[in-house]
């Protein structure tokens, strides 16, 4: 060892305390950033004196990081069908308001009976109508709504799809930039980073799995195993639906050429945003816009006039309530799409659009004489009120696919509905707060595994501090030992 | 005769001494110069041929010493292309009229693509692309300048890859297959992976997994350019590059067949793709691919070079793929304290110091090579200036004798007054 040799060492003790410093320093700024993760410099002692920096090391804990990804990618899917069905929520409302079909219903046949005693009462029979206004209307403005949740649902796939795009084309930059610093010595650990927050973002969106490439890079499959990005981006494409009408389906979101979400698909992705919008648009709305049209075409079934000839040869009209496809009857026992939406009241028992109420009572709603079940036309005819309220609380059959009892009364059914709808929406956004609680833990337990704490910081900075003052003190003395030297001359 | 004698003596004391100064001074000046060896100066007396009787005095010659094996100390820097041996051997350069040279010191930078040190001299190696270069262990025959400016831009058309998935064992079976490349295919995966072609062009290979029975499935690969407008089936015709069945152990979800495990696709334009679905299991589950990727790479530009320890230079390409691209051979000599020193801290061989013996680093007796960093010069300042204080106290000696001898003869002039 020589003196020379002691100047060589302490200068680069020097030099590499400095970059561990600074180290520290990047640490401390990105206390509070939530991608960010602690570096720590890697000090060698290679060949020759002293020490170098060989790279900077980054904590990572990728169980933990997937173990996120998964329960975001879970938590979003599921918050993304709560919200929907909030919106859904609406169409049955508070129950205290009896705004719902149900309840609606309830009050139809409520205001028959009324009727039923007062038959010779124009007043009542107008309330009977204003009633039955109340249903249709009701049942009109529920497929609306659902029409719209399912179009919104549509527009947020598209909106999802694009960022996912946008996602993957950030992630190739930042990608192609780790795989450069992998290769060389360059320090690969803030892009890492900045590759992990896309992965977070990505996430949310879609479900997703991370293979390892062995010179650094990354490769992105769904949790279905269709690739979104090995080497290059892979295109994700949606065409949107402009008008989403009842029975319309959307169409499906493609990956690499293959159907992930939506359609018919044997490889679609279950979890993510994606997943719950699709699960929304294509099932939880379309079975409810299903039981909307099963009261509505309960409805029209229930108020049919038949032929009241001697001899019978007319089929069954629609009476009171009537639609898009009448005067002929609706399907007796299968779904049929768009109902809720066109069900309205005929104009010739509205008082209000020029015609007579009282023809609840009389028949003949559909401007048939045939259909005339008051033919000697008393005043206080109360047979076919009375059809009316048995054949409403008589039980009818209902199309399976909407997933409630099939042969029920049209009252039962409507309440069947909404404890159908407030039990879904009950145990998704039950299971939407204790999926994102997972998350929410799972986000924290990365963050203290491998995010930078500030005490260890500053008691890092501490010892670097005093390694730094000893080595700068060592080259005092040897400057020291040299002036001595030097003095000798003269 | 004695006086003269004895002032002869001295002069030649005092200009040895000199010489020595001129060591001192000379690795003083250097004491900062990355790959100096340290100069020092012998001495021999030249013993008079004389009588028993009478003492002659003679005189002192001084051979001037180069200590070039003499290991420097090494210390780190921050750029990659600064080079340290770590004990025996030399670098082979050439000076700017192409004359090869032996050297310790590594501070090169790249200039016009090539590597050249402090002092203008251009790393020498062995070329290892376009056939590789012949190398003759004794002389810097074969020996090209390391330089980025034959390795321009340069697709590698892919060859080898991996095509590991999990199979799922309770998927359907497929009923339209796709291999038949129907528009209604079924299947229960699909992975893409690209590939280069010769010329370096992408070319996307969609990897179909479709069960066909239980414990069979079938892997079909289609080229990607040929696919319909969303991207999936049906082909153009001639997209099917390949179709493959798979069996696998119903016991265990192993594959059985094929045995090796290969899946060869022939790249259009491109060379045969050997994919090894060694890996490749049949197990319940999802869909999952464990690794699909293979090599190659599109026309990127060389971004910078890295020199492992045993002198390997690796090209690094801009897009992460690297090529090795030339060998720095080590040269080592008999006799390396002979060698001739020449400006620029460069040696040149002689008679005395031995023939070249060029070999690879870290092998055999030579030295390795420390990438990002410098042997500094082997000059110790403190000894230097002990030297000095040691050689200015014998110059003055030499002096007093001569100054001695002149009085002496002053004495003598003064008899005869």
């Amino acid at each position: 060892m020589s003196l020379t040799l002691s100047i060589d060492t302490a200068r680069s003790s020097l030099a590499t305390t400095s970059e561990q410093i600074s180290v520290v320093s990047r640490n401390i700024a990105r206390v509070g950033d939530a991608n960010a993760t602690r570096k720590t410099a890697q000090t060698i002692t290679g060949p020759g004196v002293g020490v170098s920096v060989a790279g900077i090391q980054r904590t990572a804990n990728s169980l933990l990081f997937n173990a996120y990804l998964n329960s975001n990618s879970s938590s979003q899917a599921q918050s993304a069908i709560t919200s929907s069905l909030d919106r859904l929520q609406n169409t049955v409302d508070d129950t205290d308001l009896e705004r719902s079909p149900a309840a609606l219903l309830a009050k139809l046949s409520a205001a028959l009976q009324t009727y039923s005693g007062a038959p010779q009462n124009p007043a009542v029979a107008a309330s009977v109508v204003s009633a039955a206004k109340d249903v249709s209307n009701a049942l009109n403005s529920a497929s609306a709504t659902v029409t719209s949740v399912r179009q919104q649902a549509d527009a947020d796939i598209g909106a999802s799809v694009g960022r996912i795009n946008s996602l993957l084309a950030q992630f190739e930059t930042l990608n192609n930039q780790v795989i450069r610093a992998t290769s060389g010595s360059g320090d690969a650990s803030d892009v890492l980073d900045a590759r992990d927050a896309i992965l977070k973002q990505l996430s949310a969106e879609v479900g997703i799995r991370t293979v390892d490439e062995s010179n650094g890079g990354m490769s992105i499959y769904t949790d279905s195993g269709v690739t979104l990005f090995d080497k290059l981006p892979r295109k994700v494409s949606f065409q949107q639906t402009q008008n989403l009408s009842a029975g319309m389906s959307g169409a499906a979101v493609f990956a690499d050429g293959v159907p992930i979400a939506g359609g018919t698909h044997s490889l679609g992705i279950s979890t993510g945003k994606l997943a719950g919008l699709v699960a929304v648009r294509d099932d939880i709305a379309v079975t409810y816009q299903g039981q909307l049209d099963e009261m509505a075409r309960g409805l029209i079934l229930a108020f049919a006039e038949s032929d009241q000839s001697a001899t019978p040869t007319l089929p069954d009209v629609a009476g009171l309530f009537t639609y898009a496809g009448g005067p002929g009857l609706p399907s007796s026992s299968s779904l049929v799409s768009g109902l809720a939406a066109s069900i309205k009241i005929n104009p010739n028992a509205d008082p209000s659009q020029g015609g007579d109420a009282e023809l609840i009572r009389d028949g003949g709603i559909s401007g048939n004489a045939a259909y005339k079940y008051n033919a000697a036309g008393g005043a206080s005819f109360t047979d076919r009120i009375q059809g009316l309220i048995a054949s409403l609380g008589a039980g009818q059959t209902f199309d399976p696919s909407t997933q409630l009892s099939s042969s029920v009364p049209l009252g039962s059914y409507a309440k069947d509905s909404v404890a159908w709808l407030q039990a879904l929406r009950q145990s998704s956004s039950a299971e939407a707060e204790y999926r994102s609680t997972v998350a929410s833990r799972a986000a924290s337990a990365l963050s203290s595994q491998t995010g930078a704490s500030l005490d260890e910081e500053m008691t890092n900075l501490l010892s670097l501090e005093r390694t730094f003052q000893a080595s700068s003190r060592l080259i005092s003395v040897v400057d020291g030992m040299f002036t001595t030297l030097l003095q000798s001359f003269s | 005769m004695g006086l003269y004698g004895l002032m002869t003596t001295s002069i030649s004391g005092m200009s040895v001494q000199a010489d020595r100064m001129g060591t001192v001074a000379d690795n003083i000046a250097n004491v900062n110069t990355t790959g100096y060896k340290e100069a020092s100066a012998q001495f021999a007396t030249l013993v008079a041929e004389g009588h028993v009787a009478s003492y002659v005095p003679g005189s002192v010659s001084s051979v001037a010493r180069r200590a070039i094996s003499h290991q420097g100390d090494i210390s780190y820097t921050t750029s990659p292309t600064d080079l340290a041996i770590s004990g025996n051997g030399f670098f082979m350069v050439q000076s700017p009229s192409g004359t090869p040279f032996l050297t310790r010191a590594g501070s090169f930078v790249t200039t016009n693509g090539q590597l050249v040190n402090a002092a203008g001299f251009t790393l020498l190696g062995y070329d290892l692309l376009n056939g590789g270069s012949t190398s003759v262990i004794n002389s810097a025959a074969g020996l090209v300048p390391v330089s980025t400016a034959n390795l321009g831009l340069k697709a590698t058309p892919s060859s080898v890859g991996e095509f590991q998935v999990m199979l799922p064992s309770d998927a359907a079976t497929s009923v339209n297959l796709p291999s038949a490349n129907g528009a209604f295919a079924d299947f229960s995966g699909k992975t893409s992976i690209i590939t280069y072609d010769n010329l370096g062009h992408q070319v996307t290979l969609d990897i179909y997994s479709a069960k066909t029975a239980n414990n069979q499935w079938e892997v079909t690969v289609y080229d990607n350019a040929g696919a319909s407008a969303n991207g999936g089936f049906p082909y153009a015709g001639g997209s099917l590059l390949t179709t493959l069945p798979l069996t696998f152990d119903g016991t265990n979800g192993k594959l059985l067949t094929p045995a090796n495990g290969t899946l060869s696709v022939n790249i259009p334009n491109g060379t045969t793709l050997s994919l090894a679905l060694g890996n490749t299991t049949q197990l319940a589950g999802d869909y999952t691919p464990m690794k699909a990727t293979a090599n190659g790479n599109g026309p990127s530009a060389v971004d910078r070079f890295e020199i492992s320890k045993n002198g390997t230079v690796t090209a690094v390409y801009a897009d992460g793929s690297r090529v090795d691209a030339f060998q720095v051979p080590l040269a080592s000599v008999a006799s390396p304290d002979n060698l001739t020193a020449i400006s620029g801290n460069v040696f040149a061989t002689n008679k005395d110091s031995g023939d070249l013996q060029l070999g690879k680093a870290n092998t055999g007796a030579l030295g390795y090579i420390a990438s990002g960093a410098l042997e500094k010069s082997s000059v110790d300042l403190a000894s230097e200036l002990t030297t000095m204080v040691e050689a200015q106290r014998s110059y003055t000696a030499n002096s007093k004798v001569f100054q001695t001898g002149t009085q002496l003869l002053d004495v003598l002039v003064n008899l005869v007054r």
